[in-house]
């Protein structure tokens, strides 16, 4: 980890101020208290100062090499009093000799030298002992910070895989029967069996593409659900009916992708598979309070009442938008006894968050 | 005349996958057509109609699926299975000697099974016991019953487990109590125990369960014993381990 007092600006010139701090207050004393010549008090505060302020920065090094938390406190109470020692002992005799040898001819001032050693020595021990523990306050505080940089980024790649899982996968049993239609279309027509193969192809590759990006534009998710659509058509035949109410000032908003796709995929299995009669698929998407509504229904038969619980795919669907815009109400199933609607609610995004 | 003609019919909800099917057979001019149908209730009344030899079946089908279109058949033609793509029905098949034709599937895959089936034709051998063991394997499904297949007579009933009230065993059969009607099916109670939806559905006696929402309220017998009373005014006893249960679900 890097010294915090060089590394920074900002700590550089706290350090600095609290340095002139002592600096003033030293010299006050002397120049005030004790009534020296402004030489004298100017240059005993300097050079004690000084070298506290050089030798201050080192401490820094030897608190990062006993760390608090690998090892144990009497060994590091050891060594921070052998290391304090020397060091105050250079501050105290380093300072002593220079200011004895400067003011050689200042007798009453050598004298209160000599008498203020002591003195000195506990200041300078207190000034250790304090840039001691500002020093473990900021390694600790770096550590915790770490901590929880860390942590929160362990639950961003939770959330992300969480997310992955839930985005709805290609459904084996959809595949597979397209598949079949194509192959009856090959035998058949074999340029609708062509058109079908790449509508086909078209979706799949939406769907497995590794995409950094889970914001989609309504627009391309439209698309891409009309292709499905486009595709079960074949299937069913008449059998399956699509109308869209799309208003356009909704097309540019932004979607989690294929967050719409289990719906679809729902209305085909409860609705279409399971009647005889036609079922119509419908989409409405528009502005409301500022936010996109979008709501799908699809009419069904109504002996299956009872089939149609709330799916694991509509579960999934709750669960990223709460991921997505942290609420549990965006989601809203409406049902009677044969039309069966999901409203979702896609709230106001900031102008500003589109930009930035 | 060597060879009588085999009669076959196709159930298939989707026109594409009967065309395909259709397309293969033109190869095969001993088998006859003589029905297609979209879903399982034709299928069911074109068998019983048309007595086919064999039968091409999809499982997923609106009405009632294939393997509920089995369960009520008495007189089963040979089946041919044709399906795109279900984990529970593969399973199903691997557990008996059954031909089965998974979407999308070649003439030559179609050819082989065919002549299997022929030759069990002129053998003379059906497919009963394979049939029940498919149906027996398809009961182990993990995922709860929907609805209820059960034949009266000539008519097949769909009964929506939604307006089930009680199901009480009666000998070899289950008495099925809905809003409208009484219906018997041939099954063991401890069938509908495990594949009726748990909380939807709780077995309150040896011979009895009922349906969570048609519980009026619980009221006591004697000492130990407690009746539940049903929406319809219909009294059901309570056993110790049906009390249990009952707490256990409803959290009282």
């Amino acid at each position: 980890m890097l010294n915090p007092i060089v590394s920074n600006k900002k700590h550089f010139l706290i350090y600095v101020l609290s340095m002139g701090f002592i600096l003033l207050a030293h010299f006050i004393i002397l120049y005030f208290s004790f009534n020296f010549s402004l030489e004298i008090a100017i240059s005993d505060a300097a050079i004690y100062t000084t070298m506290i302020f050089l030798l201050g920065i080192g401490i820094w090094y030897i608190v990062k090499y006993l760390a608090i938390s690998e090892q144990k406190y009497h060994l590091i109470l050891a060594d921070h009093l052998i290391t304090g020692g020397i060091l105050v002992l250079i501050w105290l005799f380093s300072g002593y000799y220079s200011l004895s040898l400067i003011f050689k001819d200042e007798t009453r001032y050598l004298n209160f030298l000599d008498d203020s050693l002591p003195w000195r020595f506990v200041y300078l021990i207190m000034v250790y002992a304090l840039l001691v523990m500002i020093y473990y306050l900021i390694n600790y505080y770096r550590q915790y910070h770490e901590k929880v940089l860390q942590e929160s980024e362990l639950k961003q790649t939770i959330q992300q895989s969480e997310l992955n899982m839930l985005k709805s996968q290609i459904n084996p049993h959809f595949l597979f029967n397209s598949l079949n239609s194509i192959h009856s279309l090959i035998l058949a027509d074999s340029e609708k069996a062509s058109e079908m193969l790449m509508e086909l192809s078209e979706f799949l590759r939406y769907t497995v593409r590794k995409d950094h990006n889970e914001q989609v534009s309504l627009k391309s998710e439209l698309e891409n659900i009309e292709k499905y659509l486009d595709i079960e058509k074949i299937r069913f035949g008449n059998r399956l009916v699509v109308e869209e109410e799309i208003d356009e000032a909704c097309l540019n908003c932004k979607i989690p992708n294929m967050i719409l796709q289990p719906i679809y995929e729902n209305a085909i299995k409860h609705g279409v598979n399971e009647s005889t009669d036609t079922v119509t698929i419908s989409t409405k998407c528009s502005p409301v309070n500022g936010d996109l509504k979008i709501s799908i229904g699809n009419n069904y038969s109504p002996g299956n009442l009872s089939k149609r619980g709330e799916g694991l795919g509509l579960e999934n669907i709750k669960k990223r938008l709460k991921l997505h815009f942290k609420r549990s109400d965006l989601l809203e199933i409406e049902k009677s006894s044969f039309y069966f609607t999901v409203h979702i609610i896609i709230p106001k995004i900031e102008p500003e968050k589109i930009e930035s | 005349m060597e060879k009588t003609t085999i009669k076959a019919l196709i159930i298939d909800d989707e026109e594409l996958a009967r065309k395909v099917i259709l397309r293969y057979l033109e190869k095969h001019p001993e088998i006859e057509i003589v029905g297609e149908c979209e879903n399982g209730f034709a299928g069911l009344k074109a068998i019983n109609e048309n007595k086919p030899d064999l039968v091409f079946l999809d499982i997923q089908m609106p009405k009632i699926n294939g393997f509920e279109l089995l369960e009520v058949l008495e007189e089963k033609p040979l089946i041919i299975f044709s399906t795109a793509h279900d984990e529970f029905a593969l399973k199903a098949f691997e557990h008996s000697a059954l031909d089965y034709l998974l979407k999308p599937y070649s003439q030559k895959r179609f050819t082989e099974a065919v002549a299997k089936a022929l030759s069990r034709i002129q053998s003379g051998l059906s497919q009963t016991a394979e049939l029940e063991k498919l149906n027996h394997e398809n009961e182990k499904r993990e995922d709860y019953l929907h609805r209820i297949v059960v034949k009266e007579g000539s008519q097949v009933h769909v009964i929506p487990c939604g307006e089930i009230i009680t199901l009480e065993a009666a000998d070899d059969y289950v008495e099925i109590q809905t809003k409208s009607k009484k219906y018997l099916k041939q099954k063991p109670l401890s069938f509908f125990e495990t594949r009726l939806h748990p909380d939807h559905f709780i077995r309150v006696h040896r011979s009895t369960i009922v349906a969570v929402s048609e519980i009026s309220r619980l009221e006591p017998y004697s000492k130990d014993n407690f009746i539940l009373i049903l929406k319809n005014g219909k009294e059901v006893n309570v056993s110790k381990s049906g009390m249990k249960l009952l707490r256990d679900k409803l959290n009282f």
